[in-house]
């Protein structure tokens, strides 16, 4: 199981941030599906840093969307750094163009996965980032 | 509308709707009109923000988005003509960010650099839309054993 530290037995706790309910529905599925703790859900940066703040020490790994209401993936993730410069956070979002991974990557993700999901992809990404 | 949007904006509907649905897909032949879009039950319009300006709409029948919602895991989408249940839509809607979100990526190496909006989900049976009254490309594309989708596309490059 992937979502689980071979070190402690313990699941990975994930905040999962995006405004859509199908992407939130099919992300929780994957990661629940390989022992991950879904700790907490968002649908915008607002939320995302506010649910951080609050069960930062639950929280392993956010997966983060880009193009969202109020504030957007990109602001949240130098938000949410700001806040823990050791946070995990893997963009998953719409938009692939070079310029906005190159971005986020620099800003600080630690990896960035194109839609659509892909469950072997996903796993494979958020594997190399927990372990 | 310059043919080098064109390809583009083909090639990622194509791939996104393959890789989405797992069944193949065809292109038929392009069209380019001018007025109304008439709706087959549900249309995503998308707009293109930025060097190049416009919209992308997917126009499809409750049929066909019931297979491609199938395909993409949810089994008992709820769609009649006035209706559509809360997974289905964000689904429906996640579908068109994907299109869009691909097209984006693909004109960028064209040298294009645009964003898309948030997109819309219009619902209703043989309704016209007042919304695209320019020339646009109308692409009729047919997912095997799904249905068909058409894509309406209009695209300029922003002056100044």
């Amino acid at each position: 199981m992937i979502g689980v530290s071979k070190s402690d037995n313990r699941a990975y706790g994930v905040l999962v941030v995006d405004d859509s309910t199908f992407v939130q529905k099919m992300l929780q599925q994957i990661l629940a599906s390989e022992g991950f703790d879904i700790i907490a859900t968002a649908t915008n940066g607002e939320e995302a840093l506010e649910a951080y703040k609050k069960m930062q020490s639950k929280i392993d790994i956010v997966t983060l969307d880009i193009t969202m209401p109020k504030v957007d993936g990109i602001e949240a993730l130098k938000n949410i750094l700001a806040f823990d410069s050791a946070a995990k956070i893997v963009m998953i979002s719409a938009l692939g163009k070079e310029s906005m991974v190159k971005q986020a990557l620099v800003l600080g993700a630690k990896s960035y996965i194109v839609k659509p999901l892909d469950r072997t992809k996903i796993l494979e990404r958020i594997a190399k980032v927990v372990g | 509308m310059r043919v080098t949007y064109i390809n583009p904006f083909v090639r990622s509907v194509a791939d996104i709707l393959k890789e989405l649905t797992g069944h193949d897909v065809k292109q038929e032949t392009l069209t380019l009109v001018k007025g109304d879009v008439h709706m087959n039950g549900l249309c995503v319009l998308l707009g293109l923000t930025g060097s190049v300006e416009g919209q992308l709409t997917l126009n499809l029948d409750p049929k066909t988005a019931k297979g491609i919602l199938a395909a993409m895991g949810i089994e008992d989408a709820e769609i009649t003509d006035s209706r559509i249940d809360d997974m289905s839509k964000s689904a429906l809607m996640e579908l068109g960010n994907m299109v869009g979100g691909k097209v984006v990526s693909a004109l960028e190496e064209e040298g294009f650099d645009f964003d898309i909006t948030p997109p819309i989900l219009l619902l209703g049976s043989a309704t016209t839309s007042s919304l695209l009254q320019e020339e646009r490309i109308i692409l009729p594309v047919k997912i095997e054993g799904i249905g068909k989708i058409e894509i309406n596309i209009i695209a300029r490059e922003k002056k100044g």
